[in-house]
């Protein structure tokens, strides 16, 4: 073994239209990975916040658990957003030893998680968001509006500090259950591994079944109404009528107890609060499926559940009592981590980002009403430390130049083909140990070719097999025209994009592996999905047949490209 | 038919029910051993009178009274290993005129994990019929022993279900230290430590204080559990491979059982043993052969060579099996 330290760089060649700038040159020999699960698309510098709070909490949960990697860190370049894995400085030795004692922490931290969660992080959580919540900002002076500016960046580190100290050990927990369970019952059965994890409520599932209360609670009245009006315009019609009037409250009351979501970690992007279309567009889906029933499938995900949880108790009753404890362990921490991977998002992901969201959009305003912005939007042109700079001088410093430079260049790189890697070519794979084999699980690994033109290889993320109509989208609002039994191909599905599960028939993305959210969330969904085929959407045209084999990770052009549609 | 348990006085009879189980019989009285019984080279006889005109290959069912008697005893011993259909294993044990085991085609038949008295009285005649099969006859022809009797017993005895197994050695039988004992253990049955199919982890135990003074886990891929019907191997799950299979205190109580057998047998000895539900069970005692002398005590006689010269209270060695 060599060390990874002395190994030469070698630089990446960077395209023509791609040039890139390093400001510390220790980044360049780093190896840097476009992110496309968690940002398809370009991403506007207000996003740098993001960049600094995520890496700041991996920071903090690789130093608590002694992991011999400092942290996976997320850069935008040229409006693209990367990550890379910042390695310690070790040698082999401190390495492998910090390795060990790595693996003793997160083990002794995945079988804790929810307990942790519930007595210490969420309380936390939950105190900051009451802090946000209670601060009037259009009343604040703008002393005291930077102020909380400061304030909030730190908060929202902390939150993201928060974030990885619970999903580090908790996606360790998923991949061990999964290796647990091939080992115990053979690896062509490790699919079913995830059928005794299903079924369990979390603030998603308890999100949908709100909302389709809320569609039952419609009278034929209400009903007509939201189905017959434009999604924009309905709220107006509603307000015309006494039962609309009553059926808009129960409407709000969803809003304030669920809409403090942004569009995937994008801040730019308004909140079902601020607009609430998306929210309008799962309604009419749920109204025009009287039938569905939420509830009775959690229930039956949860008959399915205890069956195979059962059998294969059964199967493991005069087994060595040790392993049949490590089994119950690791069932019982990766059950937790399935619910906290989803419950956490809640909070952190989305009502944290609200917030910043929020704060970010005052400045904005404070400057548009100055003239130092042309509109309070604008704001997601500029980085945080740049809004703070221009709000502190006296008048405000202009920055609509920079920002409208900003626009253009976001424009231009939206047209640009961004390189898949940036920085220096890493020394060797990745490590080949349980932490490694679970970020490759999340992340997804390269998919094999399927040596068939009409067939795409990608990973198994939910089993079962289903033929339909393709609608190929590259973001949210583009799903927003999925229709139901049709099969969603995405680049990748954020959180934000889950209640979409209960209406397509199965999914497809370019990134992800088996324990990525969309395959999480299409197991709890009970729809198949083929996960990390890296290029779906750019093979799959909308509209084309295809057929999804979820087990396989498979998908088959029925139609060839070429055909009409 | 001829049944003897291993807590009646007959069953230290080595001509009636062969060298292995006599050794566990004379343990049991010490120590807790699962419970057990042998058909006796009696009942062989009887089985193999009755067949004889017929062909003498074939296997002849139990007889009625037979089959009433070991449906009996299966009742019994389920009854004092507190379970209504007790797994147990199915061994042959062949004997000699003079009482020890002879090694023949068919002397070393077993069934581990045999389940209910249907499947136990299937395992009997089988071990019975192996004795009479044509591998077996021309064994004995080459070997001079045509014309001889063929006398067998069968040893039906709990198969507890092991969380870890373990081979102890009362001294080190390599270096010859007589202060330490040295202990294999892997998880679940022992035929893996025995059959050499893993690395198992290696414990040396100081014997006056019982604590460990070396641990070295070893990579224990995979382990032997009771499957329907037999046992099979299959891997441990990867995270629980590097987990010692033992915990300190059990090494004690390894180390403690050994020495106390060492001490009523007047010899060092390697042992069997199992944890069973946080019992620790006794599966086989053998002298250590050909140990060295102790290091520390340079002046001291060199016990090996009596050992090795076969006058040994618990039976003559037995190629090594999971017992």
């Amino acid at each position: 073994m060599t060390d990874p330290h002395a190994a030469p760089f070698t630089p990446i060649p960077t395209p023509e239209d791609f040039p890139v700038t390093w400001p510390e040159p220790a980044a360049a020999n780093l190896h840097w990975t476009r992110d496309r699960m968690h940002f398809p698309d370009a991403v506007t510098p207000a996003l740098d916040l993001f960049f600094e709070a995520h890496n700041a909490g991996f920071v903090h949960a690789f130093a608590l658990y002694e992991m011999p990697l400092e942290a996976v860190v997320l850069r935008r370049i040229n409006y693209y957003a990367y990550n890379a894995v910042v390695p310690r400085r070790l040698t082999h030795e401190e390495m492998a030893a910090m390795g060990e004692r790595a693996q003793r922490h997160l083990g002794a931290a995945m079988m804790r998680s929810a307990e942790h969660w519930n007595a210490t992080l969420l309380p936390e959580v939950e105190e900051h968001l009451r802090f946000w919540r209670a601060a009037d900002l259009r009343a604040a002076s703008l002393e005291q509006l930077t102020a909380h500016a400061e304030e909030t960046r730190r908060r929202w580190s902390r939150l993201w500090e928060i974030h990885f100290e619970l999903m580090v050990p908790s996606l360790l927990a998923g991949s061990l259950f999964q290796e647990t369970y091939a080992d115990l019952f053979g690896a062509e059965r490790a699919f079913d591994a995830f059928t005794l994890l299903q079924g369990f409520g979390n603030k998603t599932t308890e999100m949908n079944l709100a909302l389709w209360r809320l569609a039952r609670s419609a009278n034929d009245e209400v009903r007509a109404t939201v189905l017959g009006t434009d999604p924009g315009a309905v709220a107006g019609v509603l307000q015309g009528s006494e039962a609309g009037r009553r059926f808009l409250q129960a409407f709000d009351a969803y809003l304030q107890a669920y809409g403090r979501r942004s569009d995937t970690w994008e801040l730019s992007i308004p909140s079902w609060l601020e607009d609430p279309t998306p929210v309008w567009r799962m309604l009419r889906e749920h109204l025009a499926e009287p039938d569905a029933d939420p509830e009775a499938e959690l229930a039956r995900l949860a008959d399915q559940r205890d069956a195979a949880i059962a059998e294969a108790r059964s199967r493991l009753a005069r087994y060595p009592r040790p392993v049949v404890d490590h089994f119950e362990a690791m069932l019982r921490a990766a059950q937790e981590a399935t619910i906290l991977s989803e419950d956490h998002g809640f909070y952190i992901d989305f009502e944290g980002a609200y917030h910043v969201r929020q704060v970010l959009l005052e400045l904005g305003r404070r400057m548009a009403a100055a003239g130092a912005l042309a509109s309070a939007d604008d704001v997601m042109l500029l980085t945080l430390d740049e809004v703070l700079e221009a709000v502190r001088e006296r008048p405000i410093r202009d920055r609509s130049g920079v920002a409208e430079e900003r626009r253009r260049a976001l424009v231009r790189f939206g047209a640009v083909e961004e390189p898949e890697m940036v920085g220096t070519l890493p020394p060797g794979p990745p490590p080949e140990d349980p932490v490694g084999r679970a970020i490759g699980r999340f992340f997804g690994t390269p998919p094999q070719e399927s040596g068939d033109p009409d067939v795409l290889k990608g990973h198994a993320g939910s089993p079962g097999v289903v033929r339909g109509v393709a609608r190929v989208a590259r973001s949210l609002p583009a799903a927003q025209n999925v229709r139901r039994g049709e099969i969603l191909v995405a680049p990748m599905t954020a959180p934000s994009w889950t209640p979409l599960f209960g209406t397509v028939a199965a999914v497809v993305t370019d990134t992800g592996g088996v324990l990525s959210h969309s395959a999480v969330v299409a197991r709890e969904y009970g729809i198949p999905a083929v996960v990390g085929t890296l290029r779906a959407t750019a093979l799959i045209r909308d509209g084309q047949l295809i057929e999804v084999d979820g087990a396989a990770g498979t998908v088959r052009l029925v139609e060839r490209s070429a055909d009409p549609a | 038919m001829d049944i003897v348990w291993f807590d009646e006085v007959r069953s230290r009879d080595v001509a009636l029910v062969g060298g292995k189980a006599a050794s566990l019989s004379r343990l049991a009285t010490h120590h807790r051993v699962p419970p057990g019984f042998c058909l006796t080279t009696a009942a062989y006889e009887a089985w193999s009178h009755a067949a004889r005109p017929a062909h003498r290959e074939a296997s002849p069912p139990l007889p009625p009274e037979a089959r009433a008697a070991l449906d009996r005893a299966y009742a019994e011993l389920g009854r004092r290993c507190g379970a209504r259909a007790p797994c147990v294993a199915v061994r042959s044990s062949a004997v000699d005129e003079d009482g020890a085991e002879t090694s023949f085609a068919g002397q070393h038949e077993t069934y581990l994990n045999v389940v209910g008295a249907d499947a136990v009285g299937e395992a009997l005649v089988r071990c019975w019929s192996s004795a009479r099969s044509g591998r077996a006859i021309a064994y004995r022809q080459n070997s001079g022993l045509q014309g001889r009797p063929v006398r067998l017993a069968v040893l039906v005895q709990q198969l507890v279900q092991a969380d870890a197994s373990a081979v102890v050695f009362s001294a080190d039988p390599v270096s010859g230290r007589r202060d330490q004992a040295l202990i294999d253990a892997t998880f679940g049955l022992g035929e893996s430590i025995v059959g050499g199919s893993v690395t198992p982890d290696a414990y040396r135990v100081d014997r006056r204080s019982g604590a460990v003074v070396e641990r070295a886990i070893g990579s224990k891929e995979v382990m032997y559990v009771p499957v329907p019907g037999g046992t099979r191997e299959v891997p441990v799950p990867k995270a629980l491979r590097a987990q010692p299979a033992l915990t300190d205190e059990q090494c004690a109580a390894c180390a403690a059982l050994a020495t106390d057998l060492e001490a009523e047998t007047g010899h060092p000895v390697d042992i069997e043993c199992a944890f069973s539900g946080g019992r620790l069970y006794l599966l086989q005692c053998r002298p250590i052969t050909r140990l060295p002398s102790d290091p520390n005590e340079a002046s001291a006689g060199n016990l090996d060579t009596d050992v090795a010269a076969g006058t040994d209270p618990a039976g003559p060695r037995p190629p090594r099996q999971q017992a």
